[in-house]
This record gives structure tokens, sequence and C-alpha cells, in this order.
């Protein structure tokens, strides 16, 4: 019997595995279904109160004005998370790409780019009214630069301190806009009204391009960062 | 005489506004806005000067906080944009939380100043900055927060800034460790967020106070709150779920060290803490404490066993952690029955425990250093040659064993009064079992420390300048002085309930 | 209870937990881990937007605000974890190059010895 369970440990865990799982599913559909949903009135708490966001759209306004905070804090994760990628900081072994001859891709790079460009700004733009904003507009940018680089074209030495500046410069206007708001109001965070849709914008647009860098950042690390 | 009493009178006015509007959004804007000049200017020297300034300058204020809270015996409370929950974020210090910043900001200031002379790759170092004022910002993040979503943002910054400083260490066992970390914080806090997105679903809102004013008890409510407690037992590394702690602990450069056994896991058990008696607290029943009480039972035995037996110096202070941790939790069952004792001696504990783990990682830093490793094995006769190391380190085990004048001996003392006061005296026997295994294994270090090393293994050390250990040293008397003011600190904690 | 859209989706978010935390743990593979954690961490926000549809006519924007930070978060993780990996990889790699190389060595040490003594 021991020596039954001892040569098939593994096997025998994961059947537990999958045991417990199924019962703490079930567990979790009763305990949901058990209990009725919510039925505060926050969405038209939200609704009432967009008129003093300097936004249209209710997301963005939740985003960027109701809990900028959480914003300004996710801008700060990203920041993390660069910096413990970035391969180098200060000193690099030079490392060139040349450019060997017209590859498929940067054919393809060649149409899209400019077009993804303007995708990109319309969509940043359109985050105070619809469905869009700054992340939506840093993808694509992010896609540009990967597509660069799959065309062997290197955009981008990390370690200057230009780069570092821009991978950053989401969170500096962040706290730029909450220093001199500050100055204007005399409590954290609080955007007026006639300045709040300035602001957003102001924040947004360098997000735009720190997180574009950023995630650019986190492909080309695992692609040819270490190598 | 009487326009100098007005000019105070002044100043102190002054400096109530200061602290009740500016200095909630000083502590987290300042330790970012370090972060990013430390990160952008790239320049070591530039960043030590600046680190050391503004970890005095958060001292300062965290002290100028605490004071005020515990005087006044009411919390600070900051809305954030002026809108009122349950739209926007409340944030707010009260005593325990102002305890826990304090600890911080002094805590930070000692290892602060040892990082400055501590690393030897300037690359290392740059990565360094950044990522410790980014951890400094998550802490103080999360015990300001009083929103359950906003706690999970911060948990990820947090989390993610541990992994990043285990990892900048850059040896294989470092990389494996961080990314096990890794894993077991990115669960961990998706575990919380499905607990708050249940919260959420049930109530409607995200604030502490209201959730905490809706709640029921109910099966989903209940289920919440397992979530939660599984995902925060695993930050912070409870018993059954501490697998990852000794090899992340122990391979993380010391600095990094110090600050994740001293405080990281201490945040994660603040926040299962907050939720257990305060948001959810009409969830809790005496079987469910008591169940924590023996997961923490165990955990003090089998941690002070496992670092009994460790082979290495800096593996036995991470296994001692999951057994202090231990300690923690032994205060579950307590707080059913005497809250405000079991509060008071929780956050003692805290405190206590804080500063002897991270002043005792800076030292065995050092002897790691000195030595070019920490095998015990070889560590006779090291009392001579590095007296500043293993002075910190015997007057932060006392603490850890529970010696008399140490803040250690005041955390068990209140635990243990607690405990016989609840009429649950078999807690006390877990004290005496852990007081006893953990004087074991500490002295198992000092003995050979102070043994004369024979002929065939005698030692090979570095010269290593010690001076770096001033803010060590400051912290181990800090565990001496709250032992010998225990008196007057327990009252000023229990006053302000 | 009637199957609504919103219950729906609510049941099918809890099935793709389910998934997600047999992916985590029943696989040993490090990028087989990171993926489960994802799945796990989309069916949160599935149950969160469900949770934002309970009335017919308004959305509460609160969840949707939610599920963003959170997704931008959890790609910061996934990345720093891919990260991690690769450089765990490249360690392995270096060690198995290694081990090659010294193999290959003391075969050459072996096959030199072997023709001197019979030399």
């Amino acid at each position: 019997m021991i020596k039954f369970l001892a040569n098939n440990s593994h096997v025998i865990e994961k059947a537990l595995i999958i045991i417990l799982v199924t019962l703490f599913s079930a567990f979790f559909i009763f305990a949901i279904f058990n209990q009725a949903p919510h039925s505060n009135e926050l969405q038209v708490l939200t609704l009432t109160q967009l008129d003093k966001t300097g936004v249209t759209n209710i997301v963005t306004a939740v985003l960027l004005n109701y809990r900028a905070y959480d914003t300004f804090i996710e801008f700060a994760v990203f920041l993390v998370v660069a910096i413990a990628v970035l391969p180098y900081i200060i000193d690099t072994p030079v490392l060139t790409f040349t450019l060997q001859e017209e590859s498929q891709v940067l054919l393809i790079a060649k149409i899209f780019i400019p077009l993804t460009i303007i995708m990109a700004g319309y969509l940043l733009w359109i985050g105070s009214t619809k469905p869009g904003g700054a992340f939506q507009a840093s993808a694509l940018l992010a896609g540009c630069l990967v597509l660069l680089s799959l065309a062997n074209v290197q955009v981008i030495n990390f370690t200057q301190l230009r780069y570092r500046l821009l991978m950053s410069s989401g969170l500096i206007a962040f706290i730029a806009v909450i220093l001199l708001l500050y100055l204007q109001s005399h409590s954290f965070l609080t955007f007026p009204v006639e300045l709040a849709g300035a602001s957003i914008l102001v924040i947004e647009f360098f997000a735009t391009f720190a997180i574009a860098l950023i995630l650019f950042l986190c492909f080309e690390s695992i692609n040819k960062g270490h190598a | 005489m009487k326009r100098v009493a007005m000019i105070l009178k002044v100043e102190v006015n002054l400096i109530n506004n200061f602290i009740t509007i500016f200095s909630i959004p000083t502590l987290m804007i300042l330790p970012m806005v370090i972060a990013i000049i430390c990160f952008v200017a790239g320049n070591t020297r530039l960043s030590r000067l600046i680190s050391v300034i503004s970890s005095i300058t958060l001292v300062v204020i965290c002290a100028l906080q605490a004071g005020y809270v515990l005087q006044q015996a009411a919390p600070i409370e900051l809305i954030i944009g002026g809108w009122q929950p349950p739209l926007g974020i409340r944030l707010s210090i009260n005593e325990f939380s102002a305890i826990m910043l304090l600890m911080t900001s002094t805590i930070g200031l000692a290892i602060t100043f040892y990082s400055t002379q501590y690393f030897d790759d300037d690359e290392k170092e740059i990565r360094f900055w950044p990522l410790w004022w980014f951890l400094i910002t998550a802490l103080n993040g999360v015990f300001i927060s009083s929103d359950i979503f906003n706690t999970y943002i911060m948990l990820e910054l947090l989390g993610l800034s541990a992994v990043s400083l285990i990892a900048i260490q850059g040896t294989q066992q470092a990389l494996q460790a961080s990314f096990q970390y890794l894993l077991v914080g990115l669960f961990g806090s998706l575990m919380y967020l499905l607990g708050v997105a249940i919260i959420y679903r049930t109530y409607g809102v995200l604030d502490n106070q209201l959730v905490a004013n809706l709640v029921e008890s109910n099966t989903s409510m209940q289920l919440a709150l397992a979530l939660i407690t599984l995902g925060m037992m695993m930050k912070c590394a409870l018993f059954p779920l501490h697998f990852w702690l000794p090899s992340a602990h122990s391979n993380a450069s010391a600095p990094v060290s110090a600050m994740l056994s001293a405080l990281v896991v201490k945040a994660a058990f603040f926040i299962l803490f907050t939720f257990w008696f305060k948001i959810l607290a009409p969830v809790v029943t005496f079987t469910a404490v008591t169940i924590m009480g023996i997961f923490g039972a165990m955990a003090v035995i089998y941690g002070s066993y496992r670092a009994f037996t460790s082979p290495r110096l800096k593996q036995l202070i991470a296994y001692s952690t999951v057994a202090q941790i231990g300690y923690l939790f032994l205060a579950f069952p307590l707080m059913f029955t005497t809250p405000d004792l079991a509060r008071t001696a929780v956050i003692y504990f805290i405190v206590a425990h804080g500063c002897a783990k991270a002043a005792m990682f800076l030292a065995a830093g050092v002897i790691q250093k000195a030595m070019g490793h920490d095998q015990l094995s070889q560590l006779q006769g090291i009392a001579s040659q590095l007296p500043i190391s293993i002075f910190v380190f015997a007057v932060t085990s006392a603490s850890l064993i529970g010696l008399p004048p140490s803040g250690g001996f005041i955390a068990k003392w209140l635990l243990l009064n607690n405990a016989v006061e609840a009429q649950q005296w078999w807690w006390v026997l877990t004290l005496f079992i852990g007081g006893l295994l953990a004087s074991a294994y500490l002295f198992r270090v000092l003995n050979l420390a102070f043994t004369t090393p024979t002929q065939e293994n005698s030692l090979t050390v570095l010269a290593i300048s010690e001076s770096k250990l001033l803010g060590a040293v400051g912290l181990s008397i800090i565990t001496i002085i709250i032992g010998l003011n225990a008196m007057w600190l327990t009252n000023l904690i229990t006053g302000s309930y | 209870m009637e199957l609504s859209q919103t219950n729906l989706y609510t049941l099918c978010s809890i099935l793709l937990f389910a998934i997600g935390l047999l992916g985590f743990l029943l696989n040993s593979d490090f990028i087989r881990k990171l993926l489960g954690l994802n799945v796990i961490g989309i069916a949160i926000f599935m149950l969160l937007l469900a949770a934002a549809h309970t009335y017919p006519d308004a959305i509460d924007p609160i969840p949707h605000a939610m599920v963003l930070t959170g997704i931008i978060v959890a790609a910061a993780g996934t990345a720093l974890g891919l990260n991690l990996a690769s450089k765990i990889a490249k360690f392995a790699r270096l060690v198995q190059k290694e081990e090659a190389a010294t193999q290959a060595e003391s075969a050459y040490e072996k096959s030199s010895n072997d023709t001197q003594g019979r030399g």
C-alpha cells in the first residue's frame, strides 16, 4: 500500500488538486449565486458628478479623476518593471545592428507605422469622450517599435539619459500636475473644473509615450536584451 | 514672554496644519520623486546623498504624525480630490498605521545609511536606489490606504519592487528565488483581488469604513475572507505556505533581506489584521481565529526547528522570521476575548521584531562580506574580528529570544498576560517552547562566534569597515529602549483606541 | 434563478477561474504557471465586469476602471516574470554548455589516454 502511494505520488497529488479545485468551484458557485448583487446607485452618482470632472467618458472620469490615485500608483508599477528589466543602466557593451537589406518586415513597417501613429493619436484624443485613451494609444505605439525591432532597425539605445527621462515622463507629468494643483487648490489631487480637462490630457499625453517605451523595453529585454 | 508664547502657538498651529493637510501626500510623493531622480540621474553619489537626506525627512514627518495621532487619539484622514467615498478614495492614519509608518521610516533610515556603503558594483547600486524608494512608497501606501482596491495596487507595487530588488543580485539562486517569490506574490494578490471583487459585487462599495458598516455574516463574505486570508497568508509566509521565504530572504543582498523580513511581510500581516478585526469583523468566528492560532503555533515550532538545523547564517535568520511571524498569529484567538490587550501586544511585537530582525540581517551582511560566505561551521572566532557585528547580533538575539530588558521580552510578556487573562493558557506553552528553541539556535551562532578557532580552520577575514553598522546599532538600541519604557508606551498605545 | 446574461457571465468567470487555478497548480513549467496566473486574472476581471451590469440600462463605471487598472498591473507582472524566466533559462543554457564542454574535454583526455596506453 505504502509502496503504491510512494510510486504514484505525483499522480495522487494531481488527482487531489483536481478534486480540491472542483470542490472549491462548486462552493464558489453556491456562495456567489446565494447572494444577490448590490443595488446601490453608484452609477447614478458618477453620472451626476460627471460635468465636474472635465471629461465626458465616464470610465476615463473614474480612472483619472475620481480614482486618479490608483492610476498614479499604476504608472509607478510600470516604472518599477522598467527598471527591473532594463538590461543595463549605465555602461553598455556596444551592440550595433546593421541594416542588411530591405527585409519584408521593413516593407510592411514602412506602410503601417505612419498609419498606426495617426491611429494612436486619434485614440489618445477621443479618450475623453469615447472608449480610448493613453493605454490603447501606447499599445499601438509599442507595436510600431516592435515592428521596427523585428525589421532589425535599432531605434532606441536604452542607456541614454533621454530615454530614461521619457520612460518616467508619465509619472513626472503626473507629479508635476499634482504639485501645480496643490498650489492652486491646497488639496491633494483635486482637479478644478476649468483645469481638469487640460490636466488629464497632459497626463495622458506623456503617459502614452512612457508606457509605449516601457512595453517595448519589456519586449526588447526578452528578445535580444541580454543575449 | 507673551510674544514667545504667541510665536510658539503659531508654530504649533502651523505644525498641526502641516500634519493634517500636507503630511499624508508627502509620504507618497517624496519617496516617488526620489526614486525618479535616482533612476533618471543614474549617479550613485547623488543617489546616496538625496536618499539619506530624504530618509531623515521621512522619519521626522512620521514622528510628527505618530505623536499627533497618539496624543489626539483620532486618526488623520484625507479624502482625495474632494470626492467622498463611495466615489473617491480615502486615506487615513490610525494608531496602528502611524506606528507602522514610524517603524518603516526608522528602519528605512538605518538600512539606507547601510546601503550607501554596501554595494561595490555601480550597476547594481544604480538599480537598487530607485527600486528601494518605490518599495518604501509602496509600504507607506499600504499603511495609509483605506480603500480595498487601492490596497491591491499597493500590494502589487510592493510585490513587484521586492521581486526586482531580489533579482538585482543576479546570481542563479537569487533569480530562481525571485521568480518563485513573483509567482507567490502574484497568486497572493490575485486571491486578494478576487476577495475584493466578491465584496464589491455584494455591497458595491470599496471604502474600508463603508464595507465595515454594510457587512454581515453570509456565505459569500466567508468566501471573500477565506480568499483574502489565503492570499495574505502566502505573502506573509505563515506556516504551511512559508516555502518561498527562506530562499528569497537568504539569497537577496543584506539591505534587501533586512527590509523584506522586517517590513514587507508585516505589510501583508497588517492587511490581514485589518480585514479580520475591522472590515470583515462580523464574519470572523471563534473556530476561525483558533485555526489561525494553531497555524501560528506550528509556525513557531517548525520555523525554530528549521532555523536550528540550517547550515547557513542568513538561512537561519530567514527561518527565524518564519517562527516570529507565527507569534503574531498567536494573538488572533486572543483578539476575540481581550481585543485591546491583544492589539497592543501585536503592535509591540511587530516593532520589536522589525527592529531586531533588520539589525540582525545587516550584521549578517557584514559577516558575509568579510568572510566571503556565510557557512555557520566556519564562523569560529569571528567575534574578535568583527566585534560590532557580533554585538548587534547578540543584542538583537536577546530581543528575539525575549530576554528581560528588551522589547521582545515585553511583547512576549504582553502575549502571555493576555493568554492567561483570556483563559487560553495553552498558548503560553507555545511561547515557552518558542523562546527555548530561539535561544537554542541563536546561542549556537554566538557560541561559535566566541570560541577560539583551532589551528587547522583559522579565519581568513577581509579587512572591512564596520562603520556602516551605525544604523543597525541604533536599531538594536531601540529594541532595548522600547523594553525599558514599556509602561509608558503600552499606555500610550492603549489610550489611543 | 433565471439564466440572465449577467448570471451566465458570472458562471463562466468561475469556470475560467477553476481552469486557471488548475493550470497554475498542475504545471511545473515556468511559462505555464505564468499563463495560469493570467487566466485567473482574466476570470476575476470577468467577474467584476459581470458585477457592473446589474442594471439593464446603465453600467457601473467603477468595475470597468478597476479592470483597466488590473489589466495593466497584470501585464507588468507578466512582463517581469517572463524577463526573469528568460534570465534563468540563460543561466541553464550556460550550465549546459559548460557541462558539454567539460564532457568533451574529459572524453578527449580519455581517448588520448587510451591511445597513449596503447602506444
